[in-house]
């Protein structure tokens, strides 16, 4: 198992260490108007050719580059050129947002998804075509759109619940859920049907297996059949599933980060791109990809634990 | 009907779901006396030599005070200077200081702190510090400075009244704290502020000028997406928000007040006014054909409803403001085609313009500057390399929203041959000589008087083909009423009083 999980963290290292350096390379050539954007209109050249001075922006690439990497392996990723906030503090103000909005929602969207998917393929029929017409729905229904109707209903109209902010657990539990409610919501709706399509494909699969059959044939309980053996070998495909969909909600929360004024990593990430925020771009590059290589992680390490041969695999 | 334990369980989480919603409450701008606004951007710093204007003043008025204020209607009023006096070449100004004012840390404001800001603002990068730049600051006495200037700037009063002179405490001057967390002498003091989400106010109880401090808690909640301002202006988060021409309407149909104010304007500059780029630019009967060209109003119709139409970039509240040129070039499709023959460009040309990020517009521009025989290439950069391009002088021409200022801050802007938005550097002999006018004698009424002239080479030379100015809209809660600031995108928030509902 310790060879696994340290094959694992090489892989992920080196992947990081690839897709930063890439990022990185591409930041590069959009950073040109970033001192004309900081100065405004009233900016002359000498202002600029000073700001682009005080930025580093006058050093070669691959001189900015390595002091880039220099520091951000001793963990220091430098200040937002635009808000002079460091790096590391926004990850940790920004980070919990993001993590907090996905996580609760995943969650949410694992326990629908396996009750739906586990119900339409064990009792069939109406609620069987029901899943898979949500399924078609959720897909065809983005979350932006829940979002607004959402906001639309129960912020504007019944003015029940926030139409923006996100309110720290510490400060008021009751608010900070108030703020959670409708973003994960709008996150929630579009993924727990597809879930709960491919947990029930998953589940069939596995029933129409030959080894159910005779467990059947032996006399063992429905309900012990499905518990202790079908939910167990339908698992790592529920969880890839999940897994990936929470890598897609990842990027998802972009748009309801901004639908919800949330002070997440999403929206963060966009206007940094846009402003060319060199060292903001490169700080959410790089704990993105982080949390994408723990949760994948996770995933394999759970599958391993609940199928050997993955682990041998 | 027989309750099941499970069932009676789901009732009860459901019974207690919608209990707790009802006792919740959005966080919301909850009283009388406090001001929540929904703001657009937030500051970049807060050291007071990154100070810009628009929406960003407000920010820096909550933290700081500024030597001298500019009133809505844009007179100048004593502040933390109590009297100012600007010598007739506009090559220095002796501004006699407040007494008794102490900074939130315990500092004293005197004529030391006052040199120290201002030092420090002209040795730093910052939006506005080339306005000052060269400026050397000495000690008259404790509350007696004087700034020497090393060119004439008529304008030194208003840039001490909006970004030039916001006083921090000088124990915080140069350290890097005071990047991310303020120390004034202003009328509210800064309590918690989170990048991207909101900054937190709270009113400074030793404050000089209670006249000031109309609040006991000012919050900005950073809400940088149109349609999410919106929502927190009608869901009771916000007092006040600045709205698009489409959120303001969405605004206005659930009853809420909206104000506006007309600031910026709309148009295509045409940099290339000597055809190094493209000769046909460099005729002035082809720049009068563009003008001719457009149906202003239709435009501001389809692209901007409410917009007021207008052909010069002189706003209405200056001196060179002149009505008969609101509608100079008429919508003329024969007249354009006229010109264009005269100047030898009778089957047309190709203009390679910038486009702005809005595809409607850059659709009907290009419909109309088709209709007289003129095919615009689009360049294709966007975002930053297109505002780095533009201002490096790569573009012959853009179309642009740019805010229209004072007199001599609009002709410094995009009149001057070193004005930020004349990138290719053209010159006209008037315009030369009315700067050399003004350097002479920088009297209100000569700029004035120099500024009609440069206004009047603006637009009958066609150096800038302005469409309408656009309506700024900001929208009000019941409890808050506000004043519209001349010159500047969001009111100034001691224009914000609460209403008492």
């Amino acid at each position: 198992m310790l060879a696994f999980i340290a094959r694992k963290l090489f892989s992920g290292a080196f992947l990081l260490l690839v897709i930063s350096s890439l990022a990185y390379f591409l930041v590069f050539f959009s950073v040109d108007g970033v001192a004309y954007r900081l100065l405004g209109d009233a900016a002359t050249e000498a202002d600029v050719i000073a700001k682009n001075a005080e930025l580093g922006l006058d050093r070669p690439f691959l001189d900015r580059y390595l002091d880039w990497l220099t520091h951000a392996v001793s963990g220091d990723f430098g200040f937002s050129w635009f808000t002079n906030e460091a790096i590391m503090d926004a990850m940790a103000n920004r980070l919990p947002v993001t993590i907090t909005l996905v996580a609760i929602a995943i969650t949410i969207s694992a326990i629908l998804a396996v009750i739906l998917g586990m119900t339409a393929a064990i009792r069939g029929g109406w609620l069987d075509r029901l899943v898979q017409f949500l399924a078609i729905t959720g897909f065809a229904v983005p979350g932006f759109v829940i979002a607004v109707v959402a906001v639309t209903i129960f912020a504007i109209n019944l003015m029940l619940l926030p139409a923006t902010g996100w309110i720290p657990i510490e400060e008021d539990f009751g608010l900070w859920m108030a703020s959670l409610i409708l973003p994960v919501f709008s996150l929630v709706i579009a993924t727990v049907a597809s879930s709960a399509q491919q947990i029930r494909s998953a589940i069939k699969n596995v029933m129409e297996k030959d080894w159910v059959k005779t467990l059947r044939s032996r006399g063992i309980p429905e309900r012990e059949i499905l518990f202790r053996h079908v939910l167990r070998s339908a698992a790592p495909a529920g969880l890839t599933v999940l897994s990936f969909q929470f890598v897609g909600m990842l990027g998802g929360t972009v748009i309801i980060e901004s639908i919800f004024a949330l002070p997440g990593i999403g929206a963060y990430a966009v206007s940094a791109t846009v402003q060319g925020d060199t060292p903001v771009v490169m700080g959410v590059v790089v704990f993105t990809v982080i949390v994408v290589i723990v949760v994948n992680l996770l995933v394999d390490l759970f599958n391993g634990w609940l199928n050997p041969k993955v682990r041998v695999k | 009907m027989k309750l099941t334990k499970r069932s009676a369980a789901i009732l009860a989480v459901a019974a207690a779901t919608t209990l707790a919603l009802a006792g919740l409450t959005p966080a919301q701008a909850a009283n009388k006396t406090d001001l929540v606004i929904g703001a657009l951007a937030e500051p970049t710093t807060w050291d007071p030599a990154g100070a810009n204007i628009g929406h960003f003043l407000p920010y820096y008025q909550a933290a700081y005070d500024n030597l001298i204020l500019r009133d809505p209607n844009g007179t100048y009023k004593p502040n933390l200077a109590t009297k100012w006096t600007v010598a007739k070449d506009s090559k220095s100004v002796t501004i006699d200081l407040r007494k008794g004012v102490k900074f939130t840390d315990g500092e004293v404001f005197d004529a030391a702190a006052a040199k120290a800001n201002l030092d420090s603002y002209i040795k730093s990068t910052g939006p506005y510090t080339s306005k000052l730049a060269g400026t050397s600051v000495a000690v008259v006495d404790t509350d007696t400075i004087q700034l020497t200037m090393a060119n004439p700037n008529p304008e030194i009063v208003y840039y001490l009244s909006t970004t030039g002179s916001f006083m921090a405490s000088p124990k915080a001057l140069g350290t890097p704290g005071l990047k991310t967390k303020p120390v004034g002498s202003g009328p509210y003091i800064f309590k918690s502020g989170t990048t991207g989400s909101q900054y937190v106010f709270e009113a400074n109880p030793n404050y000089w000028d209670k006249a000031k401090q109309k609040f006991k808690k000012v919050t900005f909640k950073v809400l940088v997406d149109n349609t999410a301002r919106l929502n927190a202006f009608l869901g009771g988060q916000v007092d006040a928000a600045n709205l698009s021409t489409a959120t303001m309407s969405a605004a206005k149909k659930k009853g809420m007040t909206v104000v506006s104010s007309n600031v910026d304007f709309k148009g295509i500059l045409l940099f290339d006014r000597t055809g190094s780029k493209n000769p046909a630019l460099g005729k002035m009967a082809v720049r009068q054909a563009i003008a001719h060209a457009f149906d202003r109003k239709a435009l501001a119709a389809a692209v901007d409803p409410g917009a007021s139409v207008t052909n010069q970039v002189f706003g209405p509240g200056t001196q060179a403001f002149n009505k008969e040129y609101e509608n100079y070039y008429k919508y003329d499709v024969a007249t354009s085609k006229k010109l264009l023959k005269l100047a030898g460009y009778e089957d047309g040309f190709t203009l390679k313009l910038a486009p702005w990020g809005e595809t409607n517009l850059n659709a009907l521009v290009e419909g109309y500057l088709k209709a007289v025989g003129i095919k615009v290439e689009w360049t294709s950069d966007t975002g930053i390399a297109w505002y780095a391009n533009a201002k490096a002088g790569k573009h012959e021409a853009i179309i642009m929203q740019i805010f229209q200022g004072t007199d001599f801050v609009t002709a410094e802007t995009l009149l001057a041959k070193d004005g930020g938005w004349n990138p290719l550097k053209t010159t006209d002999p008037a315009i030369t000589a009315a700067f050399k006018s003004i350097d002479a004698n920088s009297s209100a009424k000569n700029i004035g008087t120099q500024a009609k002239i440069m206004n009047q080479v603006a637009v009958e030379k066609a150096w800038i083909v302005p469409f309408y100015r656009m309506p700024v809209y900001v929208g009000v809660s019941k409890r808050v009423k506000v004043v519209t600031q001349t010159q500047n995108a969001f009111p100034y928030l001691y224009n914000f009083a609460p209403t008492g509902k």
